[in-house]
């Protein structure tokens, strides 16, 4: 099957094809009908996809974002006579604008609060149109708006009878599809799926985590009420209880069903539940029991979807062609490839506690510029604690921690991260579904500069750019000789080799200070040798690195000084002959043989 | 009037706070919440309602039998959607399941009982008012109030007092090292649900002969009982009845001055703005993020 589906063009041209000579071969009006309420469901779907399948935030909800699109609509030209191109946007605007207001709350929120955040959302959004009667004509409804139907809508002149309507329907599924393909074929999707996958690893590699889930939502909140724009000019006539929970319910099901973080999953799922009531009896009867038996089982039987079932994932990076020239990408990666003017990190008095557990007591670091600086000492002497607080995962209780000239503590993890300076994770922090080379462009999250815009319509500018990142990440990789599995899937490979990929993550952000929390945990001896000669190339590019690590020898081999904690405060800073001869640092490593073989 | 709108809003509020405290419990063991709850608290009021008529037994005895029932489907709803999902907990899959659960439920009883709203009987058949002053206030929700205080104060007491209440309150701390002590934690987990469901079953029961019985009567009450949990801080006893006073008594009073109308949509916004301004809630804890 999977070989069938490879044959990827042949099959969008057929659909494209499908589209544009459906109505012409004289279908009768009730199939075009039909056809039209898929395209509208479509859209539906395709905007649920991006904030659900891309971010991972539930949205039960969506009904009230159509219901905002219909409704504004329907009244702007059933009341106040304006056209209809006018109507299109002003939905579009509308629901945007109650995207935004509902966002504000929805993108602090996770998991189930979210959900009936976006449930409660779309029942005030009902319980409005019932009762404000003057403006929504309550319960019975809106009527006397110009559809396609009444053969009295018209777009710039031009008479939009059902079949005209149907493929200005398709035209708007077909870009919407385009457009969201577009963003998440980009920086931005790569960015989402990092925020979906986890918000503190999205954070340290510069990604603003609520920024982008406000982009979403709103963009998502437009696509729905876009469809609802288009849902109350097929009609003609608005009644509250076509934007029930049932209706969000419905389109989350084609979503879950089509397949997830794909292009066509969301119109595939549309199709089958709008065209299977037209065939199956038992589909129509029990509408609402087929629904709820999809929804209980979809994510137990098949978490991916219709869609995942036959087709392998494919990575979010733009297809770039080879019209940009090779040789200048190669120059370009080499001049990146220059770490920058390093600037100095201070650690000054800095203070830490977790309900009464000094974790850090008035720790002092100073950083040389270009230098390897080792942090050392026992368990939960507060070294993770420390790159924490620096990295902005913690507010310190005291003390501050300045970079150049700014001062960096209390500012948060993604504002650190743009000012270079970048992280590893103890426990390995990487993204599993992710192929190596998604990983690794991650770290450039912060040195992407093309616009929402330039990425959703993929202009020039944003192909060379991405053109150029994956020249550099290809770069970063043979050099840690990885190059040969830029498209594995990271979670498959063994534990070292994704160690390594994080570690080419952060270089790819050229960072200013590199902090790199116990890299060689977990290695084998020939892996942490290859670590050894990396971290040296890097040493001698002249990066600043602040290195937490367990391997004394190789740690010591590798530094330019030592600091040494023990419960919290610095016991010890210096080079690494003198801290190997120090008597505080070899009582605290029991013995000391490790620090004297 | 004032008087009588605050004892009505804190018999309606406790009857929130059992919803709320049925969220609880499975926030507890599992750290979700069932989407599906609204759906259990109609299927229970509907079958208690239905066994009576079909089988010509006391309202009491339906009601046990109906109790059962719900139980039964809430168990086979963990073994069926919830159990398999545990692997990714934070993942969106419960929440689909279980408000799959929750269509299915509401569509079957839509086609058994049709969409119209019925008349749920008095429990007590007492039709006797109390006066207090110029108030007048029906016995009939005077009982509604204290059953609710009951059955708070016995979920309490079996929380605090019992090994198997301890047991869950063990799991919410912490699931590993509750498993490690020797809690059955999948036992724990089930019993969890069992307890959700019979708490929202009670509820529904206790307020269908003020809101009236129909398939679509749980949803409301559901979110309802959400934003109480979640005004209380998600998993505290107390401020979860604390919370239900608080809605339920703001809920009457803007009914009664402002418009029956807008009613429901006071406690969606007091919702929107607790998750606003403070989602953890009044009693409840913040949790920080571990790397």
């Amino acid at each position: 099957m999977a070989e069938l589906i490879k044959h990827n063009q042949i099959y969008r041209w057929v659909f494209l094809l499908a589209v544009g000579v459906i109505p012409v071969i004289g279908v009768n009006p009730f199939w075009v009908q039909i056809l039209t309420s898929l395209g509208i469901y479509s859209i539906l779907a395709i905007s649920i996809d991006l904030l659900v399948g891309y971010t991972g935030q539930v949205s039960l909800g969506h009904s009230g974002f159509y219901a905002v699109g219909a409704y504004t609509s329907g009244i702007l030209t059933a009341q106040l006579g304006l056209p209809f191109f006018v109507t299109l946007a002003g939905g579009i605007l509308t629901g945007m604008i109650f995207g935004a207001i509902l966002a504000f709350p929805a993108v602090r929120l996770k998991g189930f609060y979210l959900a009936m955040l976006t449930l409660s959302f779309a029942m005030i959004i009902e319980n409005v149109l019932k009762n404000a009667t003057p403006l929504t004509g309550g319960i019975s409804g809106l009527t006397n708006i110009p559809a396609a139907v009444f053969q009295n809508l018209s777009l710039f002149g031009i008479t939009l009878g059902p079949v005209l309507f149907y493929y200005l329907v398709w035209v708007l599924v077909l870009a919407s599809a385009w457009a969201t393909g577009n963003l998440v074929n980009s920086y931005w999707g790569r960015a989402f799926l990092a925020v979906e996958g986890a918000e503190v690893a999205a954070a340290s590699l510069g990604i603003d985590v609520i920024r982008h889930k406000y982009a979403a939502f709103i963009i998502s909140a437009g696509m729905a009420a876009l469809a609802g724009v288009l849902y109350a000019h097929m009609v003609g006539y608005l009644s509250p209880e076509a934007f029930g929970f049932h209706t969000s319910a419905l389109v989350l099901s084609m979503a879950l069903v089509g397949g997830m973080q794909t292009t066509a999953g969301p119109i595939i799922g549309a199709a089958i539940f709008t065209l299977l009531p037209q065939y199956l009896y038992i589909f129509n009867e029990h509408q609402e029991m087929v629904y709820g038996l999809i929804l209980l089982l979809s994510y137990t039987l098949m978490p991916k979807g219709l869609l995942g079932v036959f087709k392998k994932r494919q990575p979010l990076i733009k297809k770039v062609k080879q019209s940009f020239s090779n040789q200048a990408l190669g120059m370009w990666a080499a001049r990146e490839m220059h770490y920058g003017e390093q600037s100095r990190l201070k650690v000054k008095g800095l203070d830490k506690s977790f309900g009464g557990n000094m974790a850090l007591c008035k720790v002092s670091l100073d950083i040389n510029p270009g230098e390897i600086h080792a942090l050392i000492g026992p368990n939960g002497s507060g070294k993770t604690t420390l790159i924490n607080v620096i990295s902005g995962v913690y507010k310190p209780d005291g003390g501050a921690v300045t970079f150049g000239e700014n001062v960096i503590s209390g500012l948060a993890p993604h504002k650190v991260a743009q000012l270079g300076i970048e992280r590893t994770f103890q426990n390995l922090e990487i993204y599993p579904e992710l192929t190596v080379l998604e990983n690794v462009l991650l770290g450039a999250q912060t040195r992407f500069k093309t616009g929402l815009f330039a990425n959703l319509l993929n202009l020039p500018s944003s192909r060379e750019e991405e053109a150029r990142q994956i020249r550099l990440a290809q770069v970063i990789l043979t050099k840690l000789g990885l190059n040969e599995m830029q498209d594995h899937s990271t979670g498959g490979l063994p534990y070292g080799t994704q160690k390594m990929v994080e570690l080419a993550r952060a270089m790819m952000a050229r960072p200013k200070v590199l902090l790199l929390d116990e890299p060689a945990a977990g290695l084998n001896a020939h892996e942490i040798s290859h670590l050894e000669s990396v971290l040296n190339d890097l040493k001698n590019e002249g990066i600043t690195v602040l290195i937490i690590e367990h391997h004394l020898d190789f740690v010591l081999r590798l530094a330019n000084r030592v600091t040494v904690l023990d419960f919290g405060s610095k016991i010890f800073e210096g080079s690494p002959a003198l801290a190997r001869r120090d008597p505080r640092v070899k009582e605290v490593y029991i013995g000391g043989d490790a620090v004297t073989a | 009037m004032l008087l009588q709108l605050i004892l009505l809003g804190m018999a309606i509020g406790g009857v929130y706070a059992m919803v709320g405290l049925g969220y609880n419990a499975t926030y507890w063991t599992l750290g979700i919440v069932n989407f599906a709850q609204g759906e259990f608290l109609m299927i229970v009021v509907m079958l208690t309602l239905g066994l009576t008529a079909w089988f010509q037994i006391p309202t009491v005895l339906s009601l046990v039998f109906a109790l059962v029932i719900g139980a039964l489907l809430s168990v086979i709803l963990e073994r069926v959607a919830i159990n398999p999902l545990m692997k990714h907990p934070s993942s969106i899959g419960w929440i689909v399941a279980t408000l799959g659960a929750g269509i299915m439920l509401q569509s079957g009883a839509a086609t058994i009982w049709g969409t119209s709203e019925m008349a749920f009987p008095p429990i007590f058949s007492v039709r006797r008012a109390i006066h207090i002053g110029e108030t007048v206030l029906s016995l009939q929700l005077v009982l509604i109030f204290l059953i609710t205080i009951l059955v708070i104060v016995l979920f309490e007491l079996f929380m605090n007092k019992t090994l198997f209440g301890k047991a869950i309150k063990a799991t919410a701390l912490d699931r590993e090292a509750a498993r490690m002590m020797g809690i059955p934690a999948k036992r724990i987990i089930t019993f969890s649900v069992i307890l959700s469901a019979v708490l929202a079953g009670l509820a529904g029961v206790l307020v269908a002969p003020v809101v009236s019985a129909g398939p679509y009567m749980g949803s409301v009450l559901a979110i309802k009982g959400f934003a109480t949990a979640v005004l209380g801080g998600m998993g505290s006893s107390r401020g979860t009845f604390a919370a239900g006073m608080i809605i339920g008594v703001s809920e009457m009073l803007t009914s009664g001055y402002l418009s029956p109308a807008i009613k429901d949509v006071t406690s969606l916004l007091i919702l929107f703005f607790i998750l606003l301004v403070m989602p953890h809630g009044i009693f409840g804890k913040k949790v920080l993020e571990k790397v």
